[in-house]
């Protein structure tokens, strides 16, 4: 087993170690330059060390920017700012701010949930509380600081406002460094807030990242005895997927316009600059057909055809196979409806609907609803290509409500079927 | 590269109204590369037009619509088809209409700048052809595409912010310019006044021609 490690970072050492003790090769890189020598195909973890600032990590500068406060000035933890921080980043932020407090300074920590899942977080309420830390929850926050550097900051929970100001407010979402921040354009990844090196997406495995073969390591997967040997493993174990469709790209016909390589949500389109076209490597595509989509000189296909849509029944209802087909299966028995999957809602082309309009009275295309999307911006893709034929046939002068999209997740049958009566009622009227 | 924007639907379905079999041709090289004229909107095209005709409409791409030698590609399908409907630039539809004397070549798009790609479907206009570049004196920023007045010596007063009054999409050319030579530290650039131009170089000159008779050395 083979991989590339990139980043740096205090734990890297001890993790390196396991690795080799595990019997997994890696090449590491410490930066983009180092990273754009090695080869590409392997698979690469990046190492997202913990971001929080100087302040929470590190006792001995938190007691010096300490003492250099007055006794009665406020020391505010600013938690699920930006982001919203995980429970590794919670246990740490509980410990710095006992610290603080046990040097008997006022401590709040903001945050917008209370935090349960780490081990012994229960007891670190208590501790923190007995030490005299207090918690606010927020739903809003508003900071503006002032010349004197005296931040005030405004905190809406419900209708109630709490007003604090204090010079110390610890930011605990900074976001990743410059270093991270560049090995992510090499790696093409998208980045978050233009700075969090994370996938969030509650549905996926928090490892993954929106490249095939690219995964995280924070400091939370690495436990004391720093093994990720097994975690590595069983990433590595499961990348490979079987009988997929895999976009492929017609040298003769592509115009290398770069289009498929802006727009793929996994970064795949790689441009092969001595075929002068974009080369599309299996194994970093994802098989959505976002691309297949938008190429606008036609020249991406599906290694093996689509199936012709089908043309049977009047009204054609295209699902997402990760989200609707499964509830419309469930929920379309008994109805005059012709079901067709499709790997993702970005697989719509203008082209192809507009074709589709031609054999069916109605057409229903429904997609994962918002943020839910495997593919990123998939739904939104859909949405998009559906509105623009809407515009293109009320143009020609005919009834745009015969397309329509339609927002869903998997144990939504209700939700479909009510919207196929009422789509089928307006079709038929 | 050239840009081009795809006229409304109705707009060709009007003109094509009263062909009973057309032949839509894609252009592969700028206005695919725009998102305007390639084989897929082709086959939007058509898929569009189908819906609202009966008339047999045929789908073809060329790479490029202003060469001889890709035309004629297409003598075949233009010679069985009642008129030719192209999604090239207005180049690519006069050259077509050139070849074909007989056959009515209708433009399905509007022929809009020369400009770059910023982002998928985001372009944008930076040079007018004016035949006279003074890129060096600007730092590299066209006051003839760019500024919506084409001024040569600074701006005028309706640059506000960095903007232009025309829009607050709209940069100010001169405040780029400024910006840019700044950074070059090549300020002294704007001390040095740009004469009044002749434009017969660019189209106030009549249509204009490139001949490299040094390729083409004739043979007696």
């Amino acid at each position: 087993m083979k991989l590339v490690i990139v980043g740096e970072g205090p734990k890297l050492p001890l993790v390196k170690e396991k690795l080799s003790a595990a019997g997994i090769d890696y090449f590491s890189a410490a930066n983009a330059q180092e990273l754009r020598e090695l080869v590409p195909t392997l698979p690469v973890l990046v190492y997202v060390p913990c971001d929080l600032p100087k302040f929470v990590l590190e006792p001995d500068y938190q007691k010096r920017a300490v003492s250099a406060l007055h006794a009665n000035d406020e020391i505010v933890f600013l938690m699920d700012a930006a982001k919203e921080n995980t429970p590794y980043e919670f246990s740490l932020v509980f410990d710095a701010a006992i610290r603080a407090a046990r040097m008997m300074r006022p401590v709040t920590v903001l945050s917008r949930t209370v935090r349960g899942s780490f081990p012994g977080a229960e007891h670190k309420y208590t501790q923190a509380r007995d030490a005299g830390v207090r918690f606010i929850r927020y739903d809003d926050i508003e900071v503006e600081r002032s010349v004197e550097g005296v931040y005030t900051v405004s905190v809406t929970e419900g209708t109630d406002t709490l007003v604090i100001e204090t010079p110390c407010l610890v930011d605990c979402s900074p976001g990743s460094g410059p270093e991270l921040l560049e090995i992510a354009k090499e790696l093409r990844l998208k980045v978050y807030k233009k700075r969090y090196i994370t996938n969030s997406r509650w549905f996926d495995h928090n490892k993954n990242t929106s490249r095939r073969n690219v995964y995280v390591l924070f400091d939370s997967d690495i436990g004391e005895d720093g093994d990720v040997g097994t975690l590595v493993t069983n990433l590595l174990s499961t990348q490979n997927r079987a009988n997929r469709r895999v976009a492929m790209v017609d040298k003769t016909k592509c115009a290398f316009c770069y289009t498929c390589y802006r727009i793929c949500p996994h970064s795949a389109p790689v441009p092969d600059l001595t075929a002068r076209a974009m080369l599309i490597p299996e194994e970093l595509c994802d098989s959505c057909g976002a691309c297949v989509a938008a190429c606008p000189a036609n020249a991406i296909a599906w290694d093996e055809p689509l199936p012709n849509l089908p043309d049977m029944k009047p009204v054609l209802m295209l699902c997402c196979e990760n989200s609707a087909y499964v509830a419309a299966s469930a929920a379309l028995d008994g109805l005059n409806v012709e079901i067709s999957s499709m790997p993702c809602g970005g697989v719509i082309s203008t082209m192809e609907m507009a074709k589709a309009m031609g054999s069916h009275s109605g057409i229903l295309v429904a997609v994962c609803i918002n943020g839910a999307c495997k593919h990123y911006d998939g739904n939104l893709r859909a949405i998009a290509t559906v509105g623009r034929i809407k515009k293109e046939i009320a143009e020609l002068g005919l009834d745009s409500g015969r397309i329509e999209v339609l927002q869903v997740s998997g144990p939504m049958e209700n939700v479909i079927r009510d919207a196929v009566e009422r789509f089928e009622g307006r079709i038929n009227e | 590269m050239i840009v081009a924007e795809r006229k409304p639907i109705q707009e060709i379905a009007d003109s094509v109204r009263k062909y009973e079999k057309l032949l839509i041709v894609g252009c592969g090289t700028c206005v695919t590369v725009s998102l305007s004229g390639g084989e897929n909107e082709a086959f939007t095209v058509a898929n569009l037009l189908s819906l609202v005709s009966d008339a047999k409409f045929d789908v073809t791409y060329v790479e490029r619509q202003c060469e001889p030698e890709f035309l004629e590609k297409l003598d075949e399908a233009v010679s069985k088809a009642d008129a030719v409907l192209s999604l090239a630039c207005g180049v690519g539809v006069q050259f077509m209409a050139e070849r074909y004397p007989d056959k009515p070549v209708l433009p399905a798009l509007n022929t809009t700048f020369m400009g770059v790609n910023r982002d998928v479907g985001y372009l944008t206009e930076m040079c007018q052809g004016c035949g006279n570049c003074i890129l060096e004196k600007t730092g590299g920023v066209c006051p003839v595409a760019r500024c919506s007045k084409s001024h040569f010596n600074g701006p005028c007063g309706g640059s506000q912010n960095g903007k232009c009054e025309i829009s607050n999409e709209t940069d100010c050319a001169w405040q780029l310019i400024y910006e840019r030579l700044k950074r070059l530290d090549q300020l002294d650039r704007l001390c040095e006044i740009i004469p009044p131009r002749d434009w017969r170089t660019s189209r106030d000159g009549g249509p204009r021609k490139v001949d490299r008779r040094d390729l083409r050395p004739e043979v007696e």
